[in-house]
C-alpha cells in the first residue's frame, strides 16, 4: 500500500533521555524571509541582537532548531497575533518585538518523512545500532521497529 | 523531507541524524517515499564548540 505521508517537516516526539518537548523564546529577523511549522531555523547576529532566519538548504551552518510558532503586532491591523507560520518581511510592526519560539533542545527528536527508498544495508545497520542504544527509553520501544537483514 | 540517499555515518556534516523508524500502518511501505524517521539535530549550535566563543577551566 502506498504510504499517505506528505511533506510535514520536523514534528518533535520527545527528548533522549525523557522529557517534554520544550521551546524557548527568540527573536525573529524582522525582514526574514517566511519561516513554517516543522521548519529548521538558524540563528544570527544583527546589530547585536541573536534573530532567527530560516535554514537554507545546503548553507552549512549550524541549526539552533524547529520553528514552533510566532508572536507579533500586525502590521495592517496593530494587533497582537499568533501564529504557527512567520509570514516575511512587513508582516509585523517593527515598533514591538517579534518573538518566535523554537524546539531548541540539542538532544530532542523529530519525526520526519523520507523522500526514497532505504536500500542501504549500511545505513539500516546504523539505524538499528542508534536504536539498540536508544531502548533504555521504555516510552519508545513501542515505536521502534528494526531493519534486520 | 529527509534526503534518504544521502544519510550516512561517514559524513557529520549532514544536519539530521537518523536514531530510528517510526512505525505507522498507513506509511510501512518501505519501497516508496514516505517512510518516517526519527531524527535528531545532527550539527546543534548548542552541542558543538565550532565557531562558538569558548574558554578553558583554570
Amino acid at each position: 500500500m502506498a504510504n499517505t505521508n506528505v511533506k510535514f517537516g520536523l514534528k518533535p516526539i520527545g527528548v533522549i533521555g525523557g522529557g517534554p518537548n520544550v521551546t524557548s523564546q527568540y527573536f525573529i529577523k524582522s525582514d526574514a524571509s517566511a519561516i513554517y511549522q516543522g521548519s529548521p531555523v538558524e540563528v544570527e547576529l544583527t546589530g547585536g541582537t541573536a534573530a532567527i532566519i530560516t535554514s537554507a538548504d545546503g548553507d552549512g551552518k549550524q541549526l539552533l532548531g524547529v520553528f514552533a510558532g510566532c508572536e507579533y503586532v500586525d502590521a495592517t491591523t496593530g494587533k497582537l497575533t499568533f501564529k504557527n507560520q512567520w509570514g516575511g518581511s512587513g508582516t509585523a510592526d517593527t515598533n514591538h518585538d517579534i518573538k518566535c519560539f523554537v524546539y531548541d533542545h540539542p538532544m530532542t527528536k523529530f519525526i520526519i518523512a523520507s523522500d526514497g527508498t532505504n536500500t542501504s544495508r549500511e545505513l539500516q545497520k546504523q539505524i538499528f545500532s542508534r536504536q539498540h542504544n536508544l531502548l533504555r527509553q521504555l516510552q519508545e520501544i513501542p515505536q521502534l521497529v528494526f531493519l534486520v537483514l | 523531507m529527509i534526503d534518504i540517499s544521502t544519510a550516512e555515518a561517514s559524513d557529520p556534516s549532514n544536519p539530521l541524524m537518523i536514531i530510528g523508524l517510526h512505525e505507522d500502518v498507513t506509511n510501512a511501505d518501505h519501497s516508496a517515499a514516505g517512510i518516517s524517521y526519527v531524527v535528531k539535530l545532527n550539527n546543534h549550535v548548542y552541542a558543538s564548540s565550532s565557531g562558538d566563543a569558548d574558554a578553558a577551566i583554570s
